[in-house]
């Protein structure tokens, strides 16, 4: 996207403060290509227009314009330059109605609400008598500017315990309602409003709340901003969105209904694929399982390829209907079993999501434990101990080749975690709400997987479960990631230790260098007694007490013969 | 022509819920069997070894909880697991036996599976495959042949079971299904592990991979390795698991103390009459 100053002065235009040019890349210009894309013949009505420097673009259209408004100075300077005008107060629910005696029975092809939204204390209200007047007119086509609140400056500046208005910009002291691109979509969504077009603009490196100067929460190349520009990324790719632009038609139906509150499970279970390639060989034994699970307020998700979908459903449906009707499988495109997971993750409204591999298998507890943790240890992530097994598959069935090979380590420690696998999938839980803040599993990678468990268990800590609730099936054959994959899989990413940490790392360095400084010595002492031994073995005294030795070793063999 | 089945339960003591998933998961396997014309009709059978009061309690608590046709027999007191069954299987006229352990939540295809091997030629007593722990003794990777098939979920010919007298009663709660396999691998045919057919069997994973025990069932098991040693007339290792059990725990001394009671009394069962040596030495083998 393009990068655009929208203050005033770059503006070029002289007068209030809302006075703005439309400059390449600003969202008038935006907005103005949306009209050319989108919006049928007839008026554009600009609600909230201020001067209204996009009349003259649009009348180049062979288009009329007409200004909303209640600064007398701006309507007066889009009047004297041949505009149509209105001065009306969209916070009023009357003045919202006479909209429609300014605009008459001309057709309305568009309308703007630039830089307006925000300034209206009543969102609700305002998009009621708005979503009203579109009916009215046939649904023209909506244009919205609306500054993004989640910018990541003011993520940064907010940690740095500011909060500082401007005159105008992302934080202008007249904003009363703030909104992220989660919210925008929300409300307008609410509203019956689809959105059919997007033109962000992004203002970076300089916008309009890079200050105090050299702040290093602001400084891009400093650890605390790389840190804070890293989680920001998580939940969305808005981090750096000055104005979410968008086109919007409402849809022909009335507005979605409001959902119907279901209860909500205390856990939602997602099966992953074994791999990408994996038809869910074992899955059943999986769902056995959690069919026999100790309580019931939990569902299942099983992300699928499509062409798997029809014979895990058939599968799934051979369950009792109690469980059956908790399980549901997802046909997903994504060629990767990470990609698969990826999008199931956002349609989790339990506050726990837990995983388990097709083919693992979990004690009827596995559920109970991971809530009760929850519990006593809210916002953790949840680790049980678990065991490997090694099996192997023949026709879909498995065998189990050995009992478990390898118990996970009594206690979850993040520093081997570093090195080797400590949390398999089977065996972790975490809060929902670690996901909904962008936590995702990285399609790039082999050590899938593990990057996400390490990341969840950096961000939110982890809580053991002393008890050993699964067992996790390893493939004969089946490669673990290296410990170099691990390394390069999070060679990009910022990470930063609990507290406690220091000691430790201190500790082993010490450790480390005692060892370095001691090696040459003993390398000295190890070099001398095998140059020693040399001297001896090539000595005419080794030479000729050669046959006094053989005798010797032949006594000593009788004797042991003997008992 | 597709086998008339009977699915035999024993309770004791059994919470209602354990009862209820139970039932969900035979259900569940029940209609995958009679869907697939595997089964002719299924009737479960389900005694309740539980003190007078519990058992009322937990019939009342599933009455009409699930489809299948379910004949509830409240023994009024603890008769022992291989005893129970052999009460709920008197006067049976069906083709299978089923026994299925209460802790136990059957796969739906489950039961399917273990009837279709059940009904190959050849083939005396079959079991499911257990998750999340294995029973850890030997199988024969191809055939599925194995020493003995566990009565956690488990099919045999009816005709059979009476032909080799039913369960050993001298067998409380442990080792009857050890030593029905063994007489009826006696009468030449195989005992077969199914590992198509899943079954979910309720219990907790030890430290050592293996599954947890209280003090009671080990007790039980250390009660039914002496009997099977003596039903086979391997007397040495009798008196070895007796010698080892003075050194023992609580409940290996307790277990000994049982036999030797019972040997004072006269109440030992009959040795086996047939040569169960090898049977024994692969009883002790263990796959992993």
């Amino acid at each position: 996207m393009a990068t655009v100053d929208p203050s005033p002065a770059a503006g070029g235009a002289a007068g209030g403060r809302y006075d703005f040019a439309v400059g390449p890349g600003t969202p008038y210009a935006r907005a103005v290509t949306m009209l050319d894309r989108h919006a049928g013949p007839g008026l554009v009505v600009d609600l909230g227009c201020s001067f209204g420097r996009v009349a003259e673009v649009i009348a180049e259209r062979q288009r009329t314009y007409v200004g909303i408004d209640l600064d007398d100075e701006a309507l007066a300077s889009l009047r004297a330059r041949g505009h149509d005008t209105g001065r009306l107060d969209l916070n009023l629910a009357g003045d919202v109605a006479r909209i429609s005696d300014v605009v008459g029975d001309r057709g309305v092809g568009a309308v703007l609400a630039l830089d307006v939204i925000e300034h209206l204390p009543d969102t609700a209200a305002f998009l009621d008598r708005l979503v009203g007047l579109l009916r009215r007119w046939g649904d023209p086509l909506l244009v919205t500017s609306i500054p993004n609140v989640a910018h990541r400056d003011l993520a940064a500046k907010l940690l740095g315990g500011r909060w500082d208005y401007t005159d105008v910009g992302l934080l202008d002291r007249t904003h009363v309602s703030f909104f992220t691109e989660g919210r925008m979509l929300a409300d307008l969504g609410a509203h019956g409003l689809v959105c059919v077009d997007a033109d962000d603009v992004v203002v970076f490196p300089a916008p309009d709340q890079q200050f105090p100067p050299l702040h290093p929460y602001l400084v891009e190349s400093t650890p605390a901003a790389r840190l804070i520009s890293w989680l920001r990324a998580l939940p969305d790719s808005r981090g750096d969105t000055y104005q979410f632009v968008r086109a919007w038609r409402r849809s022909p139906g009335a507005a979605p209904p409001p959902p119907v509150p279901a209860p909500t499970p205390a856990l939602r279970v997602i099966i992953a694929p074994r791999s990408d390639h994996d038809a869910l060989d074992g899955l059943e034994d999986t769902l056995v399982c959690l069919g026999a699970q100790d309580r019931d307020d939990f569902d299942v998700i099983v992300p699928v390829a499509s062409e798997q979908l029809g014979a895990v459903e058939t599968l799934v449906g051979s369950f009792a209907v109690s469980f059956a009707g908790r399980v549901h499988p997802r046909a997903l495109p994504a060629r990767t079993a990470a990609g698969r997971l990826n999008g199931v993750l956002g349609q989790v409204r339990a506050p726990l999501t837990a995983f388990v591999v097709a083919g693992d298998v979990v004690i009827a507890t596995w559920v109970r434990h991971f809530v009760d943790a929850a519990d006593a240890h809210p916002g953790a992530v949840l680790r049980a101990r678990s065991f490997r097994r090694l099996v192997e598959r023949s026709d879909g069935v498995t065998l189990s080749q050995t009992n478990a090979v390898a118990a996970s380590d009594e206690h979850f420690d993040l520093w081997r975690h570093l090195s080797a696998d400590q949390l398999p999938l089977g065996s972790f839980a975490l809060p929902t709400a670690l996901c909904d803040a962008g936590l995702r599993f990285d399609e790039s990678t082999r050590a899938a997987s593990w990057k996400f468990t390490f990341l969840a268990a950096m961000l939110a800590g982890v809580a053991e479960i002393p008890t050993i609730t699964c067992v996790h099936q390893r493939l004969d054959g089946e490669q673990e990631p290296s410990a170099e994959e691990l390394g390069a899989a999070l060679e990009q990413t910022p990470v930063f230790l609990p507290p406690g940490w220091v000691p430790r790392l201190q500790g082993d360095r010490d450790h480390l260098a005692y060892l370095a400084g001691e090696l040459p010595a003993a390398r000295a002492q190890a070099d001398a007694a095998s140059r020693l031994y040399d001297q001896i073995r090539a000595s005419p005294w080794w030479r000729a007490s050669a046959p006094g030795r053989r005798g010797l070793a032949l006594i000593r063999a009788r004797r042991r013969a003997r008992g | 022509m597709a086998p008339r089945v009977r699915v035999q339960v024993v309770l004791f003591e059994t919470p209602a819920p354990t009862c209820a998933r139970l039932l969900d998961g035979l259900g569940a396997s029940v209609a995958h069997a009679l869907g697939r014309g595997l089964a002719a009709s299924v009737t479960v059978a389900i005694g309740d070894c539980s003190s007078p009061g519990v058992d009322e309690r937990t019939g009342a608590a599933l009455a009409g909880t699930s489809p299948l046709s379910i004949e509830w027999v409240p023994f009024g007191q603890n008769l022992g697991h291989g005893a129970a069954q052999n009460r709920l299987a008197e006067g049976a006229t069906e083709d299978v036996l089923v026994f299925l352990n209460p802790d136990a939540y059957p796969a739906p295809g489950a039961l399917s599976a273990l009837l279709g091997v059940v009904a190959e030629p050849g083939v005396g007593i079959a079991e499911a495959r257990q998750v999340p722990v294995e029973i850890p003794k030997v199988v024969e990777a191809i055939t599925g042949d194995t020493p003995w098939c566990s009565g956690c979920f488990a099919a045999v010919g009816l005709p059979l079971f009476a032909r080799v007298g039913g369960f050993d009663e001298a067998f409380f709660l442990h080792g009857d299904d050890v030593d029905l396999s063994w007489r009826i691998r006696a009468e030449g045919l195989r005992s077969v592990y199914v590992a198509s057919a899943v079954v979910f069997h309720d219990r907790w994973i030890e430290p050592t991979g293996y599954a947890s025990s209280n003090d009671v069932a080990a007790q039980h098991m250390y009660l039914a390795d002496l009997l099977l040693a003596w039903k086979a007339e391997r007397l040495d290792q009798v008196e070895d698991l007796l010698e080892t059990a003075g050194r023992g725990a609580p409940w290996e001394q307790a277990a000994a103390a049982q036999f030797r009671s019972l040997r004072g009394e006269g109440r030992l069962p009959a040795p086996y009459g047939f040569d169960a040596r090898e049977a024994l030495a692969s009883y002790r083998l263990r796959r992993f």
